[in-house]
């Protein structure tokens, strides 16, 4: 396998720069100058060579070119002096690096260069940059060379993309190291490349070692776009290095750059009519929900954790949200979320999980957490998906402490609706004193301060007097009947305060039989127009009660059994309620 | 408190007068207004010393002795202020401040006493006499009338519940007069005061009190009084480093 070396490449380049036609000023005296382009067709981001030779004498020339689209500057000099029939002829060949950034073609103007007393110019260049997309051939004759590849040119705003950046550099194990590459467009996300394959293989005829470097990108903005070059950095064998003879072990390492192609994509804006419930998420996503309790009280909150799987963009995707605005019956608060890669995130593959927890918290008695809907949009199918919770059934308990003003969800100006967050109410400062005041003051009396203690005890007085009032009737009554009572008038009673002086069993028959007597006798003051059955019953027992009294027949005064007392209370009680 | 009466009445009846106290009101704003603090309050303080109450005139001179660095009676006069416009919004808000500020010491209030000072002074007191007079007068009518003998009992049984309840309001007239009540409670006016263990200089500190700190004073003992302390404290603190808050003292009381 031949191997390319950097010499052999500068070697190749000054027999190259001796066949170039020169363009510029050559007089017969030896002085001139002439300036070429080692390549006059660089593809965009590449580095060119610009040669400018002067001859005769080390004369001062511009560090920078100025050409509106390419940057050029003085990059080194190279000097060479001759002595031909004994006359000395100086040669300086200096070196400018160019690279355009958009393609065209573009002019290099006579450069002016003052050899002696003479003002020398050069004749204007062209240089043509242009673009060298992904599907170019390889030129097998570059000692290394870059590669940028994407794996679709058409896609959506947020659609993940695959895709790979590669890097070639001749000979076997050549790549000691790569070193961060840099790839930016302002209207893309590009994810860090974090992994890097290498790998061989024949190009054409030469051996390359190989290095690839996988990762995504979405877009942020929709419209055509041209994403690259990328600048790729590769830490190679330097075989120019003195090795002494022991070859690649005491070989040194040397830095090289280069440009790959740039890529020209379109980026398709979703299409219009997005439900409410879409938040950003492209791709093919699975949403699962769980709530971390199922028996609360108003006011109580519920994590709830809803977790989304599948391959997109997770950094875009938003947290589900209730399917009916909830208002008046739940509050819920932002959520937190949370991303897992389930595949390695180096293959450049976008599956993984997404997790969010909300809390939400119910503002009255509810028996379910309505569903929870996540809509994204799908690539392939090219069409808007919506993921549906189901109802969590939950015990909702009352409980008064929850007072918290439900979040209130309102329509904006294209009938979405827009979830409006809480503020947060400022605290006072006190930061000082109010200031005096000067309105008239209002004077007040202490008497007006002091209790209303007239008032009160003339309160007490009217109260005091009825009571006694009360209290001497009371008094006087008693005193009347005392005095009644001692002039030997008997107590008037009535029938049933005689049934109440009735003795109990076990009492004297006698003392019984008299009070039964007289009962019946107030009885019959009472009731003078009974009916003739009831007289009957009073006749019955007075007779029992005249035979007991006044018979004779029983001269002993035992006392009443139970069984008289028993017949006979009961049937005056009856008596009584006639 | 009879002069003190007297004198409040002349004031609200003569109109001399009350213009005269307006003037040096006005001119004791002025000079607030225009920095002469030392004169401000002056004026205020005379008008306070001629017997005057006025909510604005404490609060003026309140305001005024917080300006002349002297907190603890700007908080004895916002408290004193507040005494007379307990819903004046300005009064608390000052006090918050004061609070912030000097971090004095102020007795928690709980639920009952809550409760207590959002009635009407005097309340249980009326609630309480008229309660027991009407059992009194319930039980008497049930022995003494004969039309109500038939319902003795329940008239007894009526009127032994509103004695109860009578006697219920009664101890609580009893505890907002002798807790709650402002004549009981005295401010920390001096900066430095110390709460000792004993009535004597070189007693051991209980607690310093911050300046526009709440005490209730249990006894007095020539120069000194013994105060509850907020926090279920009590100590021996100089009687004038405290004031009572009510009622005002003037040069005729």
């Amino acid at each position: 396998m031949p191997r390319f070396s950097t010499a052999a490449f500068l070697i190749g380049l000054f027999v190259a720069l001796a066949a170039l036609p020169s363009s510029g000023q050559q007089p017969p005296d030896g002085f001139g100058v002439s300036m070429n382009a080692l390549s006059s067709r660089v593809a965009i981001g590449e580095v060119g060579t610009l040669i400018l030779k002067v001859t005769g004498v080390d004369a001062s020339v511009p560090e920078t070119i100025g050409v509106p689209g390419l940057d050029i500057s003085h990059s080194g000099q190279n000097s060479k002096i001759s002595i031909i029939n004994q006359t000395q002829t100086i040669e300086v060949t200096h070196f400018y690096r160019f690279r355009g950034e958009t393609p065209g073609t573009f002019t290099i103007p006579s450069l002016n260069v003052v050899l002696g007393t003479q003002t020398y110019s050069t004749n204007p260049l062209e240089i043509t940059i242009y673009e060298r997309d992904q599907n170019e051939t390889i030129d097998a004759t570059k000692p290394y060379f870059g590669k940028f590849e994407l794996s679709k040119n058409t896609f959506y705003v947020n659609e993940i993309v695959p895709l790979t950046l590669s890097l070639y550099v001749q000979g076997r194990n050549s790549i000691q190291d790569v070193l961060p590459p840099q790839l930016e467009h302002e209207s893309f996300i590009i994810k860090a490349f974090r992994d890097v394959q290498t790998d061989g293989a024949d190009l054409g005829n030469t051996y390359y070692t190989s290095a690839s470097l996988p990762s995504n990108l979405f877009a942020l903005k929709a419209g055509e776009h041209r994403i690259g070059p990328a600048t790729l950095g590769v830490r190679v064998k330097d075989n120019q290095g003195a090795s002494f003879g022991f070859g690649g072990f005491f070989s040194r390492t040397v830095v090289r750059e280069m440009a790959t192609n740039t890529v020209n994509v379109t980026v398709k804006p979703l299409p219009p009519g997005a439900p409410v419930s879409f938040n950003g998420g492209v791709g093919i996503f699975e949403l699962t929900a769980t709530a971390s309790t199922a028996e609360v009280s108003i006011g109580d909150p519920i994590s709830m954790e809803f977790v989304v799987d599948g391959s997109g963009n997770f950094e875009t995707l938003g947290a589900p949200v209730f399917k009916v605005p909830p208002t008046g019956l739940w509050k819920s608060y932002e959520p937190s979320k949370t991303f897992e890669a389930t595949a390695s995130e180096n293959s450049g593959s976008s599956a993984g999980r997404t997790v969010f927890s909300q809390v939400i918290i119910p503002e009255a008695k509810v028996k379910s957490i309505p569903p929870f809907e996540l809509t994204y949009f799908d690539p392939d199918q090219e069409k808007y998906v919506s993921l549906e919770t189901p109802e969590i059934p939950i015990t909702v308990s009352s409980d008064e402490r929850s007072s918290a003003p439900a979040t209130i969800r309102f329509p904006t100006d294209s009938g979405e609706l827009t979830r409006v967050p809480e503020a947060s109410r400022p605290n006072p400062q006190f930061d000082d004193i109010l200031h005096i005041r000067k309105t008239q003051p209002r004077w007040i009396s202490a008497a007006s301060l002091k209790s209303d203690s007239t008032l009160f005890y003339l309160v007490q007085a009217v109260f005091s007097i009825g009571f006694f009032t009360v209290l001497g009737f009371g008094v006087i009554r008693r005193v009347k009947q005392r005095e009644f009572d001692r002039e030997g008038h008997l107590p008037v009673l009535s029938f049933r305060q005689s049934l109440k002086r009735i003795p109990k069993a076990g009492a004297p028959k006698r003392e019984f039989y008299h009070a039964v007597s007289t009962s019946l006798m107030l009885w019959r003051d009472e009731y003078p127009d009974a009916p003739a059955p009831v007289l009957d019953i009073a006749d019955r027992i007075t007779d029992r009660c005249d035979t007991v009294l006044y018979s004779g027949a029983n001269q002993s005064d035992g006392p009443v059994t139970d069984r008289d007392v028993a017949e006979i209370v009961p049937t005056l009680q009856k008596l009584a309620k006639k | 408190m009879l002069p003190l009466i007297v004198i409040g009445i002349a004031l609200i009846l003569t109109p001399g007068s009350s213009q005269e106290s307006l003037e040096v009101f006005t001119s004791a704003n002025a000079d607030f207004e225009s920095g002469e603090l030392e004169q401000a309050a002056l004026k205020y303080q005379s008008l306070v010393d001629n017997g005057l109450i006025s909510a604005d005139l404490f609060f003026n001179l309140g305001t005024t002795r917080y300006r002349l660095e002297k907190p603890g009676e700007a908080m004895l006069w916002f408290r004193r202020a507040q005494i007379i416009e307990p819903r004046a919004p300005e009064i608390p808000q000052n006090i918050e401040f004061l609070k912030t500020k000097i971090g004095f010491l102020e007795f928690g209030e709980s639920g009952l006493a809550g409760f207590l000072r959002s009635l009407p002074s005097g309340t249980g007191r009326w609630l309480g006499s008229i309660l027991l007079w009407a059992g009194a007068i319930a039980v008497a009518a049930a022995f003494s009338l004969p039309s109500l003998r038939p319902n003795r009992s329940g008239m007894v049984v009526l009127g032994v519940i509103l004695g109860m309840f009578g006697y219920v309001a009664l101890r609580m007239n009893h505890y907002e007069k002798t807790q709650l009540a402002p004549e009981n409670f005295a401010t920390v006016i001096a900066s430095g005061a110390k709460a000792l263990t004993a009535p004597a200089p070189a007693s051991k500190t209980v607690i310093d009190l911050p300046p526009g700190s709440e005490v209730r004073i249990i006894q007095a003992s020539g120069q000194w009084r013994y105060v509850d302390i907020p926090g279920q404290l009590r100590g021996w603190v100089r009687a004038e480093q405290i004031e009572p808050v009510w009622p005002v003292p003037t040069p005729q009381s």
